[in-house]
């Protein structure tokens, strides 16, 4: 009878004690998610880019942005003819992205399809380009 | 009932109270942590989110400051004429899930909240500097 007692007791514990672990560790991996994709936003909306007039074949480092959250339209174009892979290289993340810009004029997408189960974080700024009041999501995972 | 089974029946009773108190120490700890575990992360989203807000407004701050200032532009028509318009683009610029409120030179357009919001603040100096706008976006999730 004790035995039993003590095993569902341990049992109960075990149970417990893995959810506790597993909510910390899911969290801790949205928080780094979060973060990378901050980061990220930062790399395309804030940046030039290097060199500063960077095309798809010369490019070490990729900034969208002409100034802060004005984009320029050539380097978006260039940015669409690269391959992903190689895009992922020179921004040295880990996971994985999708980019849309949307305004009435225009519309660019890039980057892989968004998984259905996996969670994706989300982050929506808006942006100039050509002119244009325009909007530029991040899809990050 | 003798001496020797009722100190094993004594025994037995201590053993199963003893069991009983552990137990419930580690499921009144599991409980402690769970609640803390909850709520700490419960804060830390709820300060993500809002630092997400914030750069947002920031970002739309940028974005308004970056529009032509000229006499034919919609930035000058509306800071002179009708800041409602501007009321209205700025919602162009952030997601539907957030709901905004303008301010320029103390005047409010948009309703008030009594939900957590962010501010942002900018002045445009125009003019010659003979014009001072002081502009304020609050922002506050729907």
């Amino acid at each position: 009878m004790q035995k039993i007692e003590f095993g569902v007791g341990f049992l109960i514990f075990m149970i417990s004690f893995s959810f506790v672990i597993y909510s910390l560790l899911s969290f801790d991996h949205e928080k780094n998610e979060s973060l990378e994709g901050e980061v990220l936003l930062e790399t395309f909306l804030k940046n030039r880019g290097s060199p500063e007039n960077w095309d798809s074949s010369d490019v070490e480092k990729i900034g969208l942005a002409s100034s802060p959250n004005i984009l320029d339209k050539r380097k978006v174009e260039e940015l669409m003819k690269m391959e992903y892979k190689d895009v992922k290289e020179i921004l040295k993340i880990k996971g994985n992205f999708r980019i849309v810009l949307d305004s009435e004029n225009y519309k660019f997408t890039y980057g892989k399809e968004i998984p259905q189960q996996k969670s994706v974080k989300k982050f929506e700024r808006p942006i100039i380009m050509d002119n244009e009041l325009g909007k530029f999501y991040l899809y990050y995972w | 009932m003798n001496l020797e089974s009722s100190i094993y029946i004594t025994g037995d009773t201590m053993n199963r109270k003893g069991y009983a108190r552990i137990l419930e120490s580690v499921l009144a700890g599991i409980l402690m942590i769970s609640f803390l575990t909850y709520t700490s992360e419960e804060l830390t989203l709820e300060k993500c989110d809002l630092k997400e807000l914030k750069n947002l407004g920031d970002d739309t701050l940028i974005v308004l400051d970056s529009l032509p200032y000229e006499e034919t532009s919609f930035l000058y028509y509306a800071l002179k004429n009708d800041p409602g318009l501007l009321y209205e683009k700025i919602g162009e610029c952030i997601p539907e899930n957030v709901d905004y409120a303008l301010e320029i030179n103390d005047k409010r357009y948009g309703r008030e909240t009594d939900r957590a919001s962010v501010t942002c603040r900018y002045v445009k100096i125009v003019d010659d500097e003979s014009f001072i706008y002081k502009i304020k976006i609050y922002l506050w999730y729907k």
